[in-house]
């Protein structure tokens, strides 16, 4: 049995199916007559599966990919093997193949370095068609990552450089605001010795004025002080000796003093309240209401005047100056309901768009609306001096303050139905 | 010498006239020392300058101060005062023209006893004067030690 003696007729066929290697052998029809194990193997088919069939019957394309040229590429060098009666070594191809049914069937992507070979036998005719392939598959993939990482290398690479970039720019706009703000520094050196020297402005302005209004203050009512102390000394000195008009002159005289007095008083009050700077705090406006009710009734205990106060009104403003306005705004209602039996005078806020508008109303003669741009102005008087004595300057000096704490003022009447001053401060 | 007395300092004769008028009108006839200006009234407690040598006097029931004065103001008359342990607690009263703040706080501040402010109005002026006599000359109890 020389076909059973290894060493004299070695089994070929089992030799072959043994290699290592991956050997398809086809016909000159590409009809698959033989098959190692390892091809088997790598490509996931059977070898009873596959013997007979047509190549490419076995291993079409991969429908998915529609950039598979693997038949194609291959029936080209199969034919070039041919023409040429040798080897012809393809390219590295993309082959993928079909899985099958049991591991969940679809194509699975696999790299090939094939080499086909074409055998001639001894009459010069085709017999076989070796065809020989390694699967590179792990190696493109290897090759693959590297260049995907070469990639991310290079993405990197890219991005450290536009960070650098950017890192330069950075340094650039930081270099710039750095030169900005060494100017904006100047700036803000030259504006504060601009605000100081503003300040400076101020303060010696505020200085003159101090010195004006003490001066004024001390020197203009001396003089009236003798006009009127000694016009009464002559009246009660000399009453036997004066004339009835000779004293009725001398009692217009001191109400000239008086009158002169009440202007220095208020031309003061309205300079102090538009130079003085401003000290804010919380103040207690009712209370203060209060206090200047009650003073004004003391004042004339002989009237009937009812005082309506709000309690719990508050407001931000400088309380020295909140004062002033409040006992020029009830002021004002108390002299002029003076002819009602009975004077009723409120003090309150309401809300109007969610801010406070603070009140004095009262119920006493009131204003001739038409003229109610003439109210706030110095000197402008709505009545006659013999009808309500006033300087004039008392409301110019709540529109003042009212102005100074960014607030508004306005006033509301019918003539003889008393008069409403609504005002603001808006700095709360 | 004399009992109870004022001590003036106004340098405005009209206005020293009057104040002494408004004090005869109320039938008061208290002894009333002036001084014209503030350096004399220093002078004159302290028998200094022009009184060197004189003994030194009884201090008055009270000083009527006037703030605007020649030579020492009123201000620096009050700090004088105050500093001296013999004037310490003298009652002194500013009367002055001026109703600024200023010195309001001030003479508040360096303690001066009352601020009033001379009211134009003759009638009101002599009854300021009137008051204040009534109560710094009678009402008012001496700290004691005070001559």
């Amino acid at each position: 049995m020389a076909s059973e003696d290894p060493f004299t007729t070695p089994d070929f066929r089992l030799l072959f199916e043994s290699s290592p290697a991956l050997y398809l052998v086809l016909d000159p029809d590409h009809t698959i007559i033989a098959v190692t194990d390892a091809y088997a193997q790598a490509t996931m088919t059977r070898r009873d599966g596959i013997l007979g069939r047509n190549l490419f019957e076995v291993f079409p394309d991969n429908p998915v990919d529609p950039h598979a040229t693997g038949t194609r590429n291959l029936r080209e060098s199969l034919d070039r093997a041919v023409t040429g009666r040798g080897s012809d070594t393809m390219a590295v191809q993309k082959y993928d193949i079909r899985k099958p049914e049991p591991e969940g069937g679809g194509f699975e992507e696999r790299y090939w370095s094939p080499v086909n070979t074409a055998i001639f036998g001894k009459d010069g005719n085709l017999a076989f068609i070796i065809h020989r392939v390694e699967d590179v598959t792990e190696f493109v993939r290897i090759k693959r990552q590297g260049t995907e990482q070469g990639q991310i290398l290079e993405e990197l690479r890219a991005r450290a450089g536009r960070m650098e970039l950017e890192v330069f720019q950075r340094a650039q706009e930081i270099q710039e605001a750095n030169r900005n703000l060494v100017a904006a520094n100047a700036d803000l050196a030259r504006s504060q010795e601009a605000a100081e020297a503003a300040t400076r402005k101020a303060e010696s302005a505020a200085q003159e004025f101090e010195a004006f209004s003490y001066s004024v203050s001390h020197d203009l009512r001396a003089p009236l002080r003798t006009i009127d102390g000694f016009s009464m000394l002559l009246m009660e000195k000399f009453a036997p000796a004066l004339e009835p008009a000779a004293r009725d002159y001398l009692v217009k005289v001191r109400a000239g003093t008086g009158r002169m007095a009440a202007l220095i008083d208020d031309l003061l009050e309205l300079a102090r309240v538009s130079h003085s700077p401003l000290a804010l705090d919380s103040v207690d406006l009712s209370r203060m209401a209060g206090d200047i009710s009650s003073r004004l009734g003391e004042s004339h205990p002989e009237r009937r005047a009812v005082f309506r106060i709000e309690p719990g009104v508050e407001a931000k403003g400088d309380p020295r100056f909140l004062r002033v306005l409040l006992e020029n705004l009830l002021g004002n209602s108390f002299k002029f309901t003076s002819r009602k039996p009975e004077a009723i005078i409120e003090f309150g806020q309401v809300r109007e768009e969610r801010k406070p508008v603070y009140f004095v109303k009262d119920n006493g003669v009131g204003f001739d609306s038409r003229f109610v741009d003439k109210l706030f102005g110095t000197f402008q008087r709505l009545h006659t001096e013999a009808e309500f004595e006033g300087t004039g300057i008392g409301l110019a000096t709540a529109r003042r303050i009212v102005h100074r704490h960014g607030g508004c003022i306005r006033a509301e009447s019918e003539l003889g139905n008393g008069a409403v001053f609504r005002f603001t401060l808006e700095n709360e | 010498m004399n009992d109870k007395y004022i001590l003036l300092v106004e340098d405005d004769p009209n206005d020293e006239l009057l104040t002494l008028h408004a004090l005869q009108e109320n039938r008061i006839r208290n002894n009333v020392v002036v001084t014209r200006d503030g350096a004399a009234a220093l002078d004159y407690l302290f028998s200094t300058g022009p009184n060197e040598g004189k003994p030194l006097p009884d201090l008055p029931q009270f000083v009527l101060l006037d703030l605007k004065l020649p030579k020492i103001d009123g201000i620096e008359v009050l700090q004088a005062l105050r500093k001296h342990s013999r004037t310490r607690l003298l009652p002194v009263i500013i009367f002055t023209s001026s109703k600024q703040e200023k010195d309001m706080i001030n003479g508040y501040r360096l303690g001066a006893n009352s601020y009033v402010r001379k009211p134009v109005d003759f009638t009101e002026f002599a009854k300021a004067v009137k008051e204040l006599n009534l109560y710094w000359m009678v009402l008012n109890e001496k700290a004691p030690g005070q001559a």
